[in-house]
């Protein structure tokens, strides 16, 4: 299940696409998974059609998502791909600048990569737990 | 064997019923929707709302009281105005009731800020399989149509046998009070308004199965999917009750004229066994879903820390009306009583309600009797 915050300063496009690459990441959504239509999802949360299709754009000049025409927007298939270098820089900075507000704001450097560890972990083994369960499933 | 119900009683049965209705009202809501206002789960146990909700039903019973001494009086004056004036007059004094008494709540809301520090989520499932539509039980618009073909089959073969003139209306006591030439639209003019009530209803019930499922942010999926299922069943049981029991009246009332053309038509106890099949059918659902809902209820009071859903009062007018522009969805579920809401602010569902409009009005205009 997608959940977002209505009144948080992140827009509600970023929110959709931010818990859809969270899924991604987790194993919840697999290459191949169709997402739900734009009208079903906007429907769901009572939100303008026009702010789901920007989520999905997004996702899709990102390469995670892909147009079917028979199934709608379907997870696609990155790990035949060799990640872009422009992704990996701007993917970098965007860590560090991360990472410095953390140490400005006064985090200390262990309790950030503490956090930074817990976060990675708790993604893999959802991964894992995911991978298990679909491999259970298909034997 | 003849029925004759004076207007008062026939008016103290309607109120009996709306009274019993609106009493019920209040218990319908979910439990942040108290009298149609959004608030946050952590307030659900508010003196405010149980007390705003007994006045609402003692406002009730004394408006019930009051019309019933209002339809005694009419009574003495004109039957007609008896059955229309004290059903109107009830539900229109309840309406305001309602909204004046709602207005405690939301001032109470407003003052107090209580969305301040609520964590207010929205979810939706993700895939495409997560967002199946519920299907439509079609046993009873089946069930419809075949009464209706067997009327309109006993109709045809009787056709020859009819007096040239028939009946085309009836007063409420059922006697016939205007007559026209025998034709195949005053002979089937009844069964045929049957067949396009229950392809409106049965289009109606196709459209329901858009109804966004909305998932209640504290509510964990499989407890979604009942409060869904459970929406979703009641309004399909509604829709097919009044198909169903339309096509059966029209099927009685239209056998009934054709036999005996000039005899008054038993159109107080036909009224009467529609609205018991109709009320049985929604007191059951009702007390279904109360019944389920108390778990979910339970769930509530014991989580931890509640996520409520976002303020949308400013959407609803007086808890019963929704105008959200941007809210595709044609209908949402009501946040008093059961059912559904149309959504006003969607261009599509209003112009869709207008040719529904005139088409009902241009049918009726041209199929009054000249």
């Amino acid at each position: 299940m997608i959940e977002i915050d209505p009144r948080s300063e992140v827009p509600i496009y970023q929110q959709i696409r931010d818990r859809i690459v969270e899924a991604i990441a987790r194993g919840d959504l697999r290459p191949g998974d169709s997402l739900a239509s734009v009208r079903q999802l906007a429907g769901q949360f009572g939100i303008n059609s026009a702010t789901v299709v920007k989520a999905y754009d997004s996702l899709r000049q990102e390469g995670l998502v892909r147009t079917n025409h028979k199934s709608g927007s379907v997870i696609g298939d990155t790990s035949e791909i060799e990640t872009p270098e422009s992704f990996v820089n701007g993917w970098e900075d965007r860590v560090r600048t991360l990472i410095s507000e953390a140490l400005a704001q006064g985090i200390s450097d262990v309790s950030v990569m503490d956090r930074i560890s817990d976060i990675v972990t708790h993604i893999v083994h959802a991964q894992y737990a995911n991978i298990r369960a679909h491999a259970d499933g298909a034997l | 064997m003849t029925f004759a119900i004076s207007s008062f009683q026939s008016s103290l049965a309607e109120l009996c019923l709306l009274v019993a209705v609106f009493l019920a009202m209040p218990s319908l809501s979910r439990p942040t929707m108290p009298m149609g206002v959004g608030i946050p789960g952590d307030r659900v146990d508010e003196q405010i709302i149980r007390s705003t909700a007994l006045r609402f039903r003692v406002a009730v019973v004394c408006i019930g009281l009051l019309s019933v001494g209002l339809a005694a009086a009419l009574s003495l004056v004109s039957e007609d105005a008896t059955k229309i004036v004290t059903p109107v007059a009830f539900v229109v004094s309840v309406v305001i009731a309602f909204g004046i008494f709602r207005n405690r709540i939301v001032r109470a809301k407003q003052e107090g800020d209580w969305f301040k520090d609520a964590k207010t989520r929205m979810v939706a499932t993700m895939t495409a399989k997560d967002t199946v539509r519920p299907r439509v039980r079609l046993w009873p618009y089946m069930a419809s149509y075949a009464v209706i073909i067997v009327t309109s089959l006993v109709g045809w073969i009787s056709y020859g046998s009819l007096p040239d003139e028939l009946p085309t209306l009836w007063n409420s006591d059922g006697n016939v009070s205007a007559q026209a030439a025998k034709s195949v639209t005053v002979v089937f003019g009844g069964i045929l308004g049957s067949a396009i009530a229950t392809s409106g209803l049965l289009g109606l019930a196709h459209l329901m199965r858009h109804v966004p499922r909305r998932i209640h942010p504290n509510d964990a999926e499989s407890q979604a999917r009942l409060r869904a299922d459970q929406q979703h069943q009641i309004g399909q049981s509604l829709l097919a009750t009044v198909a169903l029991s339309t096509a059966i009246l029209a099927s009685a009332l239209s056998m009934a004229s054709w036999a005996e053309p000039n005899q008054p038509l038993p159109l107080v106890p036909a009224t009467i066994a529609f609205f018991a099949c109709f009320g049985a059918v929604t007191v059951f659902q009702i007390v279904t879903y109360v019944m389920q809902m108390r778990e979910v209820r339970r769930d509530y009071l014991n989580g931890a820390s509640f996520k409520d859903e976002p303020d949308t009062d400013q959407y609803w007018f007086g808890g019963l009306l929704y105008l959200n522009p941007n809210d595709p969805a044609w209908f949402v579920t009501r946040r008093v009583g059961i059912g559904w809401a149309i959504n006003f602010g969607n261009p599509a569902m209003v112009i869709t309600l207008a040719v529904f409009i005139f088409a009902i009005v241009t049918f009726n205009t041209l199929s009054a009797p000249q």
